[in-house]
């Protein structure tokens, strides 16, 4: 375990994992580590809220174990369920052999080798330390299973009825990541500690950007961030996230650009824009050609 | 109490104004991570109440403003020496309004229009003239009893049944081990879930006189709990739903006139949409039905219109729209919004409460 006294140390630890956090996200983390709470990750699709779990796993040096939920996600799915095939197959094979030294009741069926074991559990119940449990876009999933979850999230237990109650040895480090497409209910969040991911200011993107897509010339970097920064203020349906800044880095990276020009900027538009009406938006009203004269304006002054 | 546990406890004090739900023990818990963050300047205390205490975007951005407020008190000095000037000024116990003492009157406003019960409405006001000058209310609804037949869709979830096609393994092994063998089969069916409905519905003057109908039909689908979600508009969107909790639909009757600020106003359907599509895409689901109730007047020019709905159109299961003159002698649907209207949603007649239940049962 590194040693996490200081909220510098976690972004330390989080920049040494290629994941470059904001102070108030750290405090995030560092409380959430010290109180023993999930953390309640919120925001736009594409600013990094799955890869601070991520993170977290390799800082904290143990597994990770996610659970993707959707709409209709159950108990059965996430946390264990019994293998009736194996079960009935069991019967069977008691029922066809000779040798009846073993009785066949209800206990010797539910047993942990008939247990499957889904995400939940294994987060629980773990083969080595407590891992990283990330709960990832739980605002997909129905309201009987946010129930469900308070229930975890604030005894880190789980009964079962055949075996009894099983109780984590050591409590995991849980990341929920919601992207608001409905709101969760007060009772889990009251459980958590609750942090909104916004998109990274100029300076920080521009850090991300360096990082993950070094190939890329210095000069160009810049212009791509400023970018896809003015882009967020337009009025666009869908805004390009982080993802989307360093998807187009690599693109640029991998054409060879070496100046962005209009041109180039219409043609790789596509990795930005995910949206026929925004990028329709962007193309019509000469805002390419007027963003780019934007950009060599500017530059004398930035640089 | 400490000097920070004071101001801590008058900061949340007024935010539990603003529909923060803190207990003592946020106040606790607060106290407890500063300590072990042991950062006292005004970001360090932000982060970690922010944390703590927020739990939405709504609440974020409220929280941002007031602390904001609440860190100007102290003008630059350290949160820990002195008693702030405006603290001994609290009155005792507030009794009309329970509402922040320390902030002013136009930054109540503000913050009001973003706390999450407040009405949603665009920037548009109504003209003078379209404000109808008398609102009060135009006799009371006939309110039907009626039975409808739910608006279900499929679930993954099952239920236990008698008969059907997807078996129930987990109870059919349970039982037969417990009688010794494997003898009868059990079924398990699945289980319906609600489908969300959202009704837009036009109270402008044009459609002044269907008020009181789908008044009754919208207060007996949420009386019957079914999962419908209202929003008014005419010149401005306003959300409706919450206001019918009231048991006394007469009462609630009398509230819609006066929570509606532009009941009887204009149209202005392509600003609404947008407002409405703005406001709600991320909470849209794809399984949601949209139901359009308007007569397809619109009083601004049809821009975007097309647009608005071919989005709306996509984020939704169905896109229906009641319109109380169709199939009626000598209706045609004939302003531009009609036309475009038409296009993108599929048309039902809806005049009478009979139409509407009708329409009702088609999308059940
Ligand atoms: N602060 C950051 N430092 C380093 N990389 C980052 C940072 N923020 C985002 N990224 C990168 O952005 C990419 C997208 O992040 P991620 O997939 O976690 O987004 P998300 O918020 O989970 O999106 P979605 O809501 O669609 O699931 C990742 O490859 C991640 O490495
Ligand atoms: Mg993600």
């Amino acid at each position: 375990m590194p040693n996490l006294e200081r909220i510098e140390d976690v972004m330390w630890q989080l920049s040494q994992k290629q994941y470059l956090a904001d102070r108030s996200l750290a405090t995030a983390i560092f409380l959430c580590l010290k109180l023993e709470r999930p953390l309640f990750l919120e925001g736009e699709p594409g600013v990094g809220k799955t890869a601070v779990a991520q993170a977290m796993a390799q800082v904290l040096n143990v597994p990770l174990i996610r659970l993707q939920c959707y709409e209709g996600i159950d108990r059965e799915s996430a946390l264990y369920e019994w293998n009736y095939p194996k079960q009935l197959l069991a019967i069977r094979l008691y029922e066809s052999s000779s040798e009846h030294s073993r009785a066949l009741n209800q206990e010797s069926l539910y047993q942990a080798e008939f247990l499957l074991k889904r995400p939940l559990f294994e987060a629980l119940m773990p083969e080595g330390p407590a891992p990283v449990l990330l709960i990832d876009e739980i605002d997909r999933s129905d309201d009987e299973f946010e129930a469900f979850l308070l229930e975890i999230l604030s005894e880190f237990q789980i009964s079962i009825p055949e075996l009894g109650t099983i109780r984590a040895q050591e409590k995991p480090f849980i990341v929920l990541t919601s992207n608001r497409t409905r709101d969760v209910h007060d009772a889990l969040k009251r459980r958590c500690i609750y942090h909104w991911l916004d998109y990274p200011s100029f300076g920080r993107e521009l850090e991300i950007v360096e990082l993950k897509v070094p190939g890329l010339d210095q000069q160009l970097r810049r212009d791509v961030v400023q970018l896809v920064q003015r882009l967020r203020q337009e009025p666009l349906d869908k805004k390009p996230g982080v993802a989307e800044a360093l998807d187009w880095a690599h693109a640029l990276e991998a054409l060879m650009t070496e100046r962005l020009s209009p041109e180039v900027f219409a043609d790789t538009l596509g990795v930005l824009l995910k949206d026929r009406e925004d990028i329709n938006r962007v193309q019509e009203g000469n805002l390419i050609a007027q963003m780019i004269k934007e950009l060599e304006s500017d530059d004398p002054t930035v640089s | 109490m400490t000097l920070l546990s004071r101001n801590l406890w008058v900061l949340a004090r007024s935010l539990r104004s603003w529909g923060f739900t803190l207990s003592v023990a946020d106040l606790k818990d607060a106290q407890s991570a500063l300590l072990l963050t042991k950062d006292y300047s005004f970001s360090g205390v932000h982060d970690v109440l922010e944390g703590l205490w927020v739990r939405s975007y709504d609440q974020k951005c409220i929280f941002d403003k007031a602390f904001a407020l609440w860190a100007r008190e102290f003008m630059g000095e350290p949160l820990m020496i002195k008693p702030p000037s405006w603290f001994s000024q609290l009155p005792k116990k507030i009794k009309t309004q329970r509402r922040v003492v320390w902030v002013s009157k136009e930054e109540t406003k503000k913050m009001a229009t973003q706390a999450q019960e407040t009405l949603w409405t665009s920037t548009h006001t109504a003209s003078s003239e379209e404000v109808l000058s008398d609102q009060s209310d135009t006799g009371m609804p006939a309110l039907h009893f009626w039975q409808s037949p739910r608006h279900y869709r499929h679930g993954y979830r099952k239920r236990p049944a008698q008969k059907g096609r997807i078996w129930n393994v987990p109870k059919t092994l349970r039982k037969s081990l417990s009688s010794g063998e494997l003898i009868k089969w059990y079924y398990s069916a699945r289980r319906p879930r609600w489908r969300p409905t959202v009704f837009l519905w036009d109270v402008s003057q044009s459609m002044a006189p269907f008020i009181p109908m789908f008044f009754g039909f919208f207060y007996r689908l949420s009386e019957i709990g079914e999962r419908v979600d209202v929003w008014g508009f005419s010149t401005q969107l306003t959300h409706l739903s919450p206001r019918w909790r009231h048991p006394n639909p007469l009462l609630a009757y009398q509230e819609l006139f006066r929570q509606v600020p532009d009941l009887g106003g204009g149209t202005r359907l392509e600003h609404t949409l947008l407002t409405f599509y703005s406001q709600s895409k991320p909470r849209l689901k794809h399984a949601t039905d949209i139901i359009l109730i308007t007569d397809g007047y619109e009083s601004g020019d049809c821009a975007e219109l097309e647009a608005v709905l071919s989005r709306i159109r996509r984020h939704c299961h169905r896109l229906n729209w009641w319109n109380p003159w169709y199939l009626t002698p000598q209706y045609e649907i004939a302003t531009k919004a009609g036309k475009i209207l038409r296009h993108y949603c599929s048309v039902q007649k809806a005049g009478t409460i009979e139409n509407c239940l009708h329409a009702w049962s088609q999308l059940a």
